[in-house]
């Protein structure tokens, strides 16, 4: 076997890069505001702590604030999203977007929407607060509505040949681009409404308000409470279905968990941010290789890769392209796609059909 | 009928020849159909000639154009609804008037077929405007009318430049914000000259249509937002709603002097002589609203 | 008397396929070896996974203890009774020993880790399989016949009063195959009920308490070693090119021999 990085220790490392880079994403932005001490004052303000920077000082502080929290929110839940069904379907090609589970969600939000005659934004201020809630809700449908086609496609013995996965995950996603460019085709008369389900294609980070925060990081932890339930049962489901069975998995109510778990955590990142592709795969993977495979350390260390990763990388692209920067999806895609292929041509051996 | 059959042959003939595309077919005297292939050649093209001179105009008319009440006698003019030289062929038109945004092959395959198509290169600014209208008028045989509307354009600017009032130096921003991120009209823009008609200094710093995040929009601070609307006074586009409700804009001065103005997406996105019409209705609304505002 | 294991009328297809078991009747008592003996393709497999509980029957009941297998849940069907696979459908990329300590699975608490006693188990487990030395080399760079001997120790170590093996020796050398079979003997005189799949007749013969003859998913004979491998039960299933003979203790061996018959 490789030499492993300890997972204590990379848990060490991730989780004192957090704090750093959520302090770097505060630093950045339009305003020239890099004084360290009026950014820390003005978090604390902002989550109820000490008296608040003059305005507009305080709103662009609080912007990047809840910019950053939402943005390693939706990282860690895109994570362990992807390294839930990556242990389910037993490959590590296995991630929301390439199963078409954020395209899902997507489509649900984007009837949501529909329905509501409405605009993403809004659905979170003031009075219609409840509209805010059957978006998620609807997302989370539309996420747990692909997971379980999937499964239920895939088939349910042995292993999932990866030919099978891709291409059901091809199918699905083309069915539901399909679908999503009908509905945009058919409200082109609505401007607004044509306007909020395209926002929906590349995802957005910008301008989060402490409720997609919320939403993302509540997802997020109802998911992160079925990661005991599920680990050490992912980690016996390696060695194939009815041999879980025999040692006395419960594997239908594994694979029940691990549906609500990963929809439930994708579906929270699609709905504040949209679609980002990727970070379910890269981040369980890297994880994968420095660490070792026990779902145990497995799937809290990729959720904490992933926070890591998308904030880095939005940060990163921030400061590099300034007032061009781009949507997160298309900056996922750009680094996510090369890493793609590298992991394909990489396991090679591994893969029943190469 | 003769030169419309001299025209087609010498176009098949360069065709056959191997040749590219022929060069424009000089249009006819005085078109007896002209096809509109966009809202904003529509605009001009209904301004400069009779109804019963109108061979085409697109359906999006209906929504984004100065002909848009019912009744009005340009919107029983034949539809089409994308802009390609089968739809247009249809309905006849001895002249095509299109903006440099179609698709190229459409006008290719039009000029093949011994339909002349006109090509406006620039419709942005009133200056291209005018250019458009003097392009327009020798081609359309409308000579009269266009000085007409010419003349009409001059006196209204003028009239806007005269009665500022208190509009006069304020700071504006053109701002649009569909739930995917906020969009500002800079300079050289339909939406920078309307603003700059009303009196208005645009605040967006930058060129052209630009991102613009909230935390560039508290920066800004503008004392005036214009924001597309309904058409319906009531409704309140998605927009206006965001900007007026959104406990993070709370700080802008715009809100909490009541001067976000919606302005009716039609006249928000023109890029014809109607660029005159959103200005004046844009001064119409933000007087009102500058007079309820407190100090 | 209720049996250790227990198939009524057992019948199961697969999809689309011909009957792989066709209403077979059979019981595992405590303190036997079963070896439920036939040539490939003759149910043998599935007959064993419907025994465990794995497959439901498409007609009749496997019981444990008098309880249907099928309607366990699966943590207490896995206290019960263990399965010795023939082969994994993918290789864990673990070290044999936390390979093994898998085997407890049914027994851990969901909060706790390994407990001494889980640990002690699978020491246990390791050394009755003699694969002890073994217990810290990864899965993947075992032969296939230390593979087999991990297999059965990670079903030791599952602690299971019931236990159903899947040929344990296709893949080990004389002396293995022997010790495999002498441990599962002597598993089951120490109380368990123990059921072998095996094409291999003479090991059957040397260490099973009584032989089951399946053929074409029915069961053709039952009884002990000597009333099963005879001619007369043997021909119609395996055709005439058979020599038989004895073992100095008397029990039956059988060869594939061209001579034999015409």
């Amino acid at each position: 076997m490789r030499r492993r990085v300890p997972a204590a220790l990379l848990g060490g490392l991730l989780l004192l890069a957090l704090p750093l880079l959520l302090g770097w994403s505060l630093g950045t932005g339009a305003a020239g505001l890099h004084d360290a001490r009026a950014l820390a004052r003005g978090a604390a303000a902002a989550l109820g702590f000490g008296t608040p920077l003059d305005s507009p000082l305080q709103a662009i502080v609080e912007l990047r604030l809840w910019r950053a929290l939402t943005t390693a929110g939706v990282g860690a839940a895109l994570a362990l999203s992807g390294a839930l069904l990556q242990g389910l379907f037993r490959n590590p090609l296995a991630s929301p977007s390439v199963l078409g589970v954020t395209s899902g969600a997507a489509l649900g939000a984007t009837l949501a929407i529909l329905a509501l005659g409405g605009f993403g934004p809004l659905l979170f201020s003031g009075l219609q607060g409840a509209s805010g809630v059957l978006v998620t809700a609807a997302a989370f449908a539309g996420a747990a509505g692909v997971v379980t086609l999937v499964t239920l496609l895939a088939g349910a013995g042995g292993r999932v040949s990866v030919p099978a996965l891709l291409l059901l995950g091809l199918a699905v996603n083309t069915c539901i681009a399909g679908v999503l460019a009908l509905v945009s085709a058919l409200v082109l008369a609505d401007w607004e409404v044509s306007r909020a389900i395209l926002a929906w294609t590349f995802g957005t980070l910008d301008d989060r308000a402490p409720q997609h925060a919320a939403t993302v990081w509540s997802g997020l932890l109802l998911a992160g409470l079925m990661v005991p339930f599920v680990s050490r049962e992912l980690d016996l489901l390696a060695a194939g279905e009815e041999d879980a069975r025999s040692l006395g998995v419960d594997t239908a109510a594994v694979r029940r968990r691990v549906v609500l778990a990963s929809s439930l955590a994708a579906a929270a990142a699609v709905a504040v941010a949209g679609q980002i592709a990727f970070v379910g795969l890269v981040a369980p993977h890297l994880v994968r290789l420095l660490a070792g495979r026990a779902h145990r350390t497995l799937l809290p260390l990729s959720a904490l890769f992933g926070a890591c990763f998308l904030l880095g990388l939005d940060t990163l692209q921030r400061v590099l392209l300034g007032a061009h920067a781009l949507p997160p999806g298309v900056a996922m895609s750009l680094v996510g796609g090369p890493f793609f292929l590298a992991l394909l041509l990489l396991s090679r051996r591994e893969l029943d059909t190469w | 009928m003769k030169r419309r059959t001299g025209a087609a042959l010498l176009a098949l003939l360069l065709h056959a020849c191997g040749g590219d595309a022929p060069p424009g077919l000089a249009p006819p005297a005085a078109p007896q159909g002209v096809l509109a292939a966009s809202s904003g050649t529509g605009d001009l093209v209904c301004a400069l000639l009779p109804p019963e001179r109108v061979a085409g105009l697109p359906v999006q008319m209906r929504d984004y154009s100065g002909h848009r009440e019912a009744g009005d006698p340009y919107l029983a003019r034949p539809t089409f609804g994308v802009f390609s030289a089968e739809a247009a062929l249809a309905l006849g038109p001895d002249l095509v008037v299109a903006d440099r945004w179609g698709p190229s092959e459409t006008a290719a395959r039009l000029t093949e077929a011994g339909v002349p198509v006109l090509v406006l290169e620039r419709l942005e600014r009133l200056a291209d405007v005018r250019a458009a209208v003097r392009q327009l008028a020798p081609a359309l045989g409308a000579e009269e009318r266009a000085a007409a509307l010419l003349a009409d354009l001059d006196t209204r600017v003028a009239a806007l430049h005269a009665a500022r009032g208190r509009r006069a130096g304020l700071r504006a921003l053109a701002y649009t914000n569909g739930g995917t991120g906020g969009w500002v009209a800079g300079s050289g823009t339909s939406a920078d000259e309307w603003l700059e008609l009303a009196g208005l200094v645009n605040a967006a710093g930058r060129e052209g249509h630009a991102r613009f995040g909230f935390e560039e929009l508290l920066l800004a601070d503008p004392d005036v937002l214009v924001v597309p609307g309904r058409d319906d006074p009531d409704e309140h586009g998605g927009t206006a709603a965001l900007v007026r409700e959104d406990r993070q804009l709370s700080g802008l001065r715009a809100r909490r002097r009541g001067l976000v103005v919606e302005l009716p997406a039609w006249l928000f996105s023109t890029n014809t002589q109607h660029i005159v019409t959103a200005a004046e209705e844009l001064a119409r609304r933000l007087d009102a609203a500058l007079a309820e505002a407190p100090p | 008397m209720v049996s250790a294991l227990q198939g009524t009328g057992l019948r199961y297809a697969y999809e689309r396929g011909p009957l792989a078991v066709d209403g077979v009747d059979l019981a595992v008592e405590e303190g036997e070896l079963l070896v439920v003996l036939g040539p490939n393709g003759s149910g043998k497999s599935t007959l064993l996974r419907l025994l465990a509980g794995l497959l439901r029957p498409d007609a009749g009941e496997a019981r444990v203890d008098g309880v249907p297998a099928a309607g366990l849940l699966p943590r207490e069907r896995a206290r019960r009774l263990a399965v010795v696979p023939q082969a994994l459908a993918a290789l864990p990329d673990l070290p044999v020993e936390a390979f093994v300590l898998a085997g407890r699975y049914a027994h851990m608490g969901r909060w706790r880790g390994a407990s001494p006693a889980d640990r002690a188990a699978v020491h246990d487990a390791l050394e009755a399989a003699e694969v002890a030395d073994l217990a810290a080399r990864p899965l993947a760079d075992l032969s296939g016949g230390q593979r087999q001997r991990v297999l059965v120790a990670r079903a030791l170590a599952q602690a299971a009063p019931r236990l159903l093996v899947d040929e344990p020796t296709a893949a080990l050398d004389l002396h293995h195959q022997l010790r495999i079979f002498g441990l599962l003997a002597r598993l089951a005189r120490a109380g368990r009920a123990v059921l072998v799949v095996t094409h291999d007749v003479n090991l059957a013969s040397q260490h099973a308490s009584r032989v089951a003859l399946l053929h074409a998913g029915r069961l053709c004979a039952v009884g002990s070693p000597a009333e099963v491998l005879r001619r007369v039960v043997l021909e119609p299933v395996y055709g005439p090119q058979l020599h038989f003979g004895a073992l100095p203790d008397g029990r039956p061996f059988v060869l594939p021999w061209r001579g034999a018959a015409p």
